[in-house]
C-alpha cells in the first residue's frame, strides 16, 4: 500500500491534541492512534475512530503485544487487536519489537529482549501467529533501550536484519530510538541505516527525549520520553533515509506529554518535510551525477 | 541463550524492587536459584548496572501510571473488559478446535 503513495507526514493522535489535529488536517497527512487505548472503549468511541479514519489515513499502533519474545504471544490480546482492526479498518497497523511481560510479571513498558537467534525465531513465530489471527502483517518497530539487553549475542542491526529476513513484515524505523541507542551504546546511527534493508522501510517515527542521570551507578542515558522536540540529528537521519531509499515514506511525529503550543508541533512536521525534501534532492543529484558518468563512459 | 524462563527473570528483575536488590547483592546466586543456566548466570553477572538502575526507574513509573489509570476506570469499562476477554478466549478455543479438525 505504502509504495503507491507519496511521502506523508503526520502526528500521533492524543486526546489533548485532538481538536488541533482536526482543525489542521490540511497540514497533517496521516494520524497514528494507540490501539491499546481503544481495546476497552465503548462502541461509540470505536465508531468515532472509524470516522476519523475516513477523514485522514489512520494507523493503529500497538504497545502491549510483546511480540519480540521466545514466549508465545497471547492470542487473546491479538484477538483484541483483530477486532479493533476489523471495526476501524485502518490503513496500516504496527507493533514494537519488544517484550513487555515474562513469567506472569508485567514489565510496565517496552523492554528490549536478549538479541539472540532464539528471540529472532520466537519473534518470527509470534509474527506468524499475529498474521493468522489479525489477517494482516504489522509493521514492526525498533525500540529504544537504556539498558544493554542482558544475554545478547548480536548487535541491534544484525538482530533487526535477522527478524526481517525471517519474516515478511516491514520495519517501522523509529529514528529517535535508533539515535538514543546510538548515543547510549556508542555506535554510528548512519552506519546502522546503511546496513538496514531500507526496501523494507516505509514508515518512520520521530520524537525527542532527555538525558537521565543514574544516582547509584555512574553514567547517564538518553531516554526516549516523547516529551521533547525532535533534535536536529534525528532530522538529519531522516534526510539520510530519504537519500538512501526511493520508497515513499510515512513519517509520524510522536508526542506524549509536556505539549507545546500546537504551532510548534506543526513546525516540527514542516521540519520533517524539509528533511525529506533535502534527502530526496541529494538522491536525485547523486543519480544525475551517476547518469552523467555513465554517459561519459 | 534466551528462553521464556530467562525473559521471566528479566521481567522480575526490572519490575520487582525487592528481587532486584536481592540480585544486586548476589547476582549469580540469585540467577542460579531461579534455575537459569550457567551461561545465563554469567551474562547476568556482567549486566549493565547503570542501565538496570535507569530502566527500573522508568518501568516503575509506567507501572504506577497504569495502576492509577486502572483504578480510575469505572465499572462499565471493567465489565466491558471482562466480556471482551471471555469472548476472545472463546474465539481462540473455537479457532484452535477448527484448526485441529
Amino acid at each position: 500500500m505504502v509504495e503507491t503513495l507519496p511521502d506523508r507526514v503526520g502526528l500521533g493522535w492524543r486526546a489533548p491534541l485532538a481538536a488541533d489535529i482536526l482543525a489542521n488536517l490540511d497540514r497533517i497527512e496521516v494520524v497514528e492512534v494507540i490501539a491499546d487505548d481503544y481495546f476497552d472503549a465503548p462502541g461509540r468511541e470505536r465508531q468515532a475512530l472509524r470516522w476519523l479514519g475516513r477523514q485522514v489515513p489512520l494507523v493503529l499502533h500497538g504497545v502491549s503485544l510483546g511480540l519480540a519474545s521466545t514466549a508465545p504471544v497471547d492470542p487473546v490480546r491479538l484477538d483484541h487487536m483483530a477486532r479493533l482492526i476489523g471495526e476501524v479498518e485502518p490503513w496500516l497497523w504496527s507493533e514494537h519489537l519488544a517484550f513487555v511481560r515474562g513469567g506472569g510479571v508485567e514489565v510496565g513498558h517496552l523492554a528490549a529482549p536478549p538479541r539472540t537467534a532464539a528471540t529472532i525465531e520466537g519473534t518470527a513465530r509470534n509474527l506468524a501467529t499475529a498474521r493468522t489471527i489479525v489477517g494482516s502483517n504489522p509493521l514492526v518497530e525498533n525500540i529504544s533501550t537504556i539498558i544493554e539487553p542482558p544475554g545478547s549475542a548480536l548487535d541491534e542491526v544484525t538482530w533487526l536484519e535477522g527478524i526481517l529476513a525471517a519474516t515478511e513484515n516491514g520495519l517501522l524505523l523509529d529514528l529517535h530510538n535508533l539515535y538514543a541507542n546510538a548515543c547510549n551504546f556508542d555506535f554510528d546511527p548512519r552506519e546502522a541505516i546503511a546496513r538496514l534493508p531500507l526496501e523494507r522501510v516505509g514508515y518512520i517515527h520521530l520524537a525527542g527525549g532527555k538525558w537521565v542521570q543514574a544516582t547509584r551507578f555512574p553514567g547517564r542515558r538518553l531516554l526516549d520520553d516523547h516529551r521533547h522536540a525532535t533534535p536536529q540529528p534525528v532530522f538529519d537521519l531522516l534526510a539520510e533515509v530519504a537519500r538512501r531509499t526511493a520508497r515513499p515514506l510515512v513519517v509520524i511525529l510522536e508526542r506524549d506529554g509536556d505539549y507545546p503550543p500546537f504551532a510548534q508541533l506543526l513546525d516540527e512536521l514542516d521540519a520533517a518535510r524539509a528533511a525529506l525534501a533535502r534527502g530526496r534532492a541529494d538522491r536525485d543529484a547523486n543519480q544525475n551525477v551517476r547518469t552523467n558518468v555513465v554517459a561519459t563512459l | 541463550m534466551s528462553s521464556p524462563h530467562f525473559e521471566a527473570f528479566l521481567a522480575r528483575l526490572y519490575a520487582d524492587e525487592a528481587f532486584r536488590e536481592q540480585f544486586l547483592a548476589a547476582p549469580e546466586n540469585t540467577a542460579r536459584a531461579f534455575g537459569l543456566s550457567p551461561e545465563e548466570c554469567a551474562a547476568l553477572a556482567a549486566i549493565d548496572l547503570t542501565g538496570l538502575e535507569l530502566a527500573a526507574r522508568v518501568f516503575a513509573k509506567k507501572l504506577d501510571y497504569k495502576a492509577e489509570y486502572k483504578r480510575r476506570q469505572g465499572w462499565r469499562t471493567r465489565w466491558r473488559r471482562w466480556w471482551r476477554d471471555r469472548w476472545a478466549e472463546w474465539r481462540h478455543r473455537r479457532r484452535t478446535t477448527l484448526q485441529a479438525k
